[in-house]
């Protein structure tokens, strides 16, 4: 509730012109969004833009966030949501390789191996993740990565719970259809 | 949880997402001081309601969409994507973000399809208007179809009153002309384009009547182009052939006898004289020796007891009596004066005997011992007979093959580029067809492969210097056809 009432604060203060709310604002949340909008769009640079606008968009209209009806953060999801649906209109919509570079070159002190290993495994999921449906993606992203409950999922995608689940049951059939190789290695290794 | 259902976390849980990068932040604060200075400025940004595009508050249209900006704030920024049910099933849901019905005006100017887009005037300002998108194939099919639509309405009423609709038709049209007339400008519209109209028509015609009555010959002042008149083709003189002989009975055959046989045979004479045999007459033949030899000037013989007729020996009917009053002499000679020519033997020419021509004997022409057709003398009969007797070499033209010795082209001057080939750039090769006379002039020049721009002229006017030793037959000079060609290159 005090983080509530503090982001409702700090939206005030910024849309006000205070520089230093709408950073602090901005450093709280960042992670999440970039975060979300990454695993919908599977190109940083892409989720750098709509996180972009997204905290813009928060300032454009300040009076359109309601604190009675979700937090900010509920709000700054459904934002980035809307965005990066927008961006999915768009034809041609660009989708790098970086981060798989990057996911490369992580974990410098494991076995090259392993580190190889698990480098496809994160490629593969990638992969599976993006092929979902849009709004299979944005539940599961949303549930399983950034761990918000049925009821904030039904509130950001603006459908009800039933919805949710049944969408999340979809996305995780598809993974297992889509994953299924992997699967066998990654149950030894949970076990292990 | 299930174990695949922990299975699927842990493979999940694989997938790292990279943290954002300082330069986002950095972005992030730049925009949200511009914003700041803008709103301390009061400028509005606008919005494309279309494609979201934001532009400055000076531009007034998307430039990609067509429709007009409206101002940022009224945006809709919770749009949904996917198919256009969801959309309006999923818009009102969530109303934190914004309100998804702030511009319906925008959202009923762009048609399902997409085929006319169309932005209709607000507030008394008018707005983009997009064309149509459809070919012009299309468009000219629906008009097709719309009159065919048409005909078929008004043809029943056509074929049931045609009288009626004729006369309510042109009521109807005199309506709408009345009514077209009567708005501003439109008759001063009309008789302007009229007179345009008119001037040009008579601009056209009297141009047409100025090339009509033009004289050719006012060529001759170009300088870059000689005047030699029209090229015709002259018609030749029948050319004389070697062989079948005389004129047969009604025009048939070449002599007295039932078998179709060619008549031969030929005479000639002279009476020594300097000059060559003149001009005449036949005298009529029998197949008897004559008594009497034909001579262009007879000697004046007072009240002759016995009259002997002028005969030649051959077939009667190839040498029908000539009851002109002309002198006797050779129907094929050039020579005005009368004489007998500078044969032996009495008769008219340069042979020998009673005869006429160049041959020996009594007959006619070249050959020998009476009648007429070259040869020694046999009698022809039942062919179509013609030109027997000597062979007019000077008016005959020949082709290459026909002629013994072919006539030798000594110069041939080469014509010059006109002004007006040159500019327009004109190459080729002109073709000319010509006899080489046997007098030594050129002439009947026909063009076979003609050239624009006077190139044509300029090959006929260089072809008549052409300068030649004439062809020769039989020992005569003779004409003969050549075809010539000029080349035109530009180097």
């Amino acid at each position: 509730m005090a983080d509530q009432t503090t982001d409702e604060a700090l939206v005030a203060r910024a849309a006000g012109g205070d520089e230093a709310a709408f950073l602090a604002l901005y450093e709280r949340h960042r992670d999440a969004i970039f975060r979300f909008a990454y695993r919908l769009l599977g190109a940083p640079a892409l989720a750098e833009d709509i996180a972009h606008d997204c905290f813009l968009g928060l300032l454009r209209r300040p009076a359109a966030f309601d604190p009675a009806r979700a937090s900010l953060r509920t709000y700054l999801y459904a934002a980035a949501r809307n965005l990066v649906l927008k961006q999915f209109r768009r034809p041609g919509v660009e989708v790098t390789l970086e981060d798989l570079h990057d996911e490369l070159h992580a974990e410098e002190s494991e076995q090259p191996l392993r580190r190889l290993l698990a480098a496809e495994v994160s490629e593969a999921v990638r992969r599976a993740v993006l092929n979902l449906p849009p709004l299979q993606r944005e539940a599961l992203v949303l549930f399983e990565y950034e761990e918000l409950t049925l009821a904030e999922i039904a509130a950001v995608v603006g459908a009800d719970v039933g919805a949710v689940k049944a969408r999340l049951a979809r996305a995780r059939e598809n993974l297992r259809r889509q994953l299924a190789p992997y699967m066998p290695a990654a149950r030894r290794e949970g076990e292990r | 949880m299930t174990g695949e259902e922990q299975t699927l976390k842990l493979l999940l849980a694989s997938w790292d997402a990279p943290d954002s990068s300082a330069h986002l932040g950095r972005r992030v604060a730049d925009s949200f001081r511009q914003m700041m200075r803008r709103k301390e400025e009061g400028a509005v940004m606008k919005r494309c309601p279309m494609c979201h595009e934001e532009f400055a508050p000076q531009f007034r249209f998307c430039p990609v969409d067509g429709l007009p900006l409206v101002p940022a704030e009224q945006q809709d920024d919770t749009i949904l994507f996917g198919d256009r049910r969801a959309e309006t099933e999923r818009a009102p849901a969530f109303a934190l973000a914004g309100d998804a019905n702030t511009l319906p005006g925008a959202r009923a100017a762009v048609p399902s399809n997409g085929v006319v887009r169309r932005v209709a005037r607000a507030g008394g300002e008018y707005h983009l208007t997009m064309l149509p998108e459809t070919g012009l194939v299309t468009r000219l099919t629906a008009e097709v179809r719309a009159v065919a639509r048409e005909s078929q309405l008004t043809w029943p009423e056509l074929r049931r009153d045609p009288a009626g609709f004729a006369r309510r038709t042109a009521v109807a049209y005199g309506l709408l002309l009345r009514r077209q007339f009567a708005r501003e400008h439109f008759a001063f519209g009309v008789a302007c384009a009229l007179a345009l109209m008119l001037t040009f028509g008579g601009a056209l015609v009297a141009l047409d009547r100025y090339h009509k009555t033009h004289d050719p010959a006012a060529d001759k002042v170009r300088d870059d182009l000689v005047y030699l008149g029209p090229v015709t083709d002259i018609p030749l003189p029948a050319r004389d052939e070697e062989g079948a002989a005389g004129r047969g009975a009604r025009g048939a055959g070449g002599g007295s006898a039932p078998e179709k046989t060619p008549a031969h045979g030929g005479g000639g004479g002279g009476r020594h004289e300097q000059t060559p045999a003149s001009v005449g007459k036949l005298p009529p033949a029998t197949w008897e020796p004559p008594l009497l030899a034909p001579n262009p000037k007879p000697p004046a013989i007072q009240n002759p007891h016995l009259p002997t007729a002028v005969t030649l020996q051959g077939d009667p009917v190839l040498f029908p009596p000539d009851p002109s009053p002309r002198p006797y002499g050779d129907p094929k000679a050039q020579a005005q004066e009368l004489s007998s020519g500078p044969g032996d033997g009495n008769g008219i020419g340069d042979g020998t005997g009673g005869g006429v021509g160049s041959g020996r004997g009594d007959g006619y022409g070249p050959g020998e011992g009476g009648n007429t057709g070259g040869g020694p003398m046999t009698r022809g009969g039942n062919d179509t007979g013609c030109c027997g007797g000597t062979r007019n070499y000077a008016n005959a033209v020949f082709t290459t093959r026909d002629v013994t010795k072919k006539a030798v082209i000594t110069a041939k001057p080469e014509p010059t580029f006109t002004e007006e080939a040159r500019k327009n750039g004109v190459t080729g090769e002109v073709v000319l067809r010509m006899v080489l006379a046997s007098n030594g002039a050129v002439t009947n020049i026909v063009p076979v492969k003609r050239l624009p721009d006077g190139l044509t002229e300029r090959a006929i006017e260089a072809a008549r210097r052409i300068r030649f030793v004439p062809a020769e037959k039989d020992g005569h000079q003779v004409s003969q056809y050549v075809s010539v060609v000029y080349n035109f290159n530009i180097y």
